[in-house]
């Protein structure tokens, strides 16, 4: 994780290979499954597109300075507490969604707010 | 890194289970599903929707750090997670982008419905965040137009 984060920021590590090993680690991890149905939805992709979009925008808000290094350890469990985790978990999905639609109103459907 | 945002879709899951037994029986309160279902016939009273939300949620023992997750998920202070979640949650519903039938399909066990509605949910739910935010800035910003004098 460190290794990734510092060659992304250092621009040492080539986002398009950051990305690509990170999905590939994610298809073979148990979890992955689960993940892919999240991101499909979330990310409003083909389920087969969701992994290597989550990754894309990942590595993008990884580039970008949204996410820390210490948050990303947070939300893999090698430091801090649990609720600091979900903490971090919530600020990465946030990252992640705008990585990925770079312009919030684009996402905006129809409201009605009052 | 993954298994975090999955277990935390898990957890999700559980506390936000839109089912008819989210709230207990005679405690005078609404559960969540009677709140977003009376919330999509009367829009008018969205305040009292989310104040029955944050009551829904806060009674609901879940071992789920609510406010914590959506204070990151939001960008909002702590302290304001649940009160950021019920109104985007409200804002969704009266909006139609989160159904009566997307609202139903949480009645089914996570193993049969698979984790796709909580990404829905999820997408709903920062895009009702961002147009409620846009919209109270876009009102602050009418508020403090200076008012042109009538002549």
């Amino acid at each position: 994780m460190r290794e990734v984060f510092d060659g992304l920021q250092s621009g040492a590590l080539k986002p398009a290979t950051a990305s690509e090993r990170c999905s590939g680690s994610l298809n073979t991890n148990p979890e992955g499954d689960n993940l892919r149905d999240v991101m499909a939805t979330f990310l409003d992709v083909p389920a087969d597109s969701a992994l290597p979009a989550f990754c894309d925008a990942l590595v993008i808000a990884i580039v970008d300075g949204r996410l820390t290094l210490d948050g990303l350890l947070q939300v893999a469990g090698n430091q801090g507490s649990e609720d600091a985790a979900f903490f971090e978990v919530g600020k990465l999905l946030r990252a992640v969604y705008f990585a990925h639609e770079p312009s919030p109103t684009a996402s905006l459907k129809g409201g009605t707010a009052q | 890194m993954n298994l975090s945002v999955s277990k935390c879709a898990a957890a999700l899951s559980i506390t936000l289970m839109l089912t008819a037994c989210a709230g207990a029986p005679g405690s005078g309160g609404r559960s969540l599903p009677e709140v977003l279902n009376y919330a999509r016939q009367h829009p008018e009273h969205r305040q009292a929707n989310i104040t029955d939300c944050e009551l829904a949620i806060n009674k609901r023992p879940s071992s789920f750090p609510f406010q914590t997750f959506f204070a990151g998920f939001f960008d909002v202070p702590e302290e304001s997670g649940g009160q950021a979640f019920c109104a985007a949650l409200v804002e969704a519903t009266i909006s139609g982008d989160f159904t009566q039938a997307e609202q139903d399909v949480f009645r089914k066990p996570t193993a049969i419905r698979g984790r796709g509605p909580m990404g829905g949910l999820l997408r709903d739910l920062i895009a009702a965040h961002e147009r409620l935010k846009s919209q109270a800035a876009d009102n602050e910003g009418t508020r403090s137009l200076p008012v042109a004098s009538a002549s």
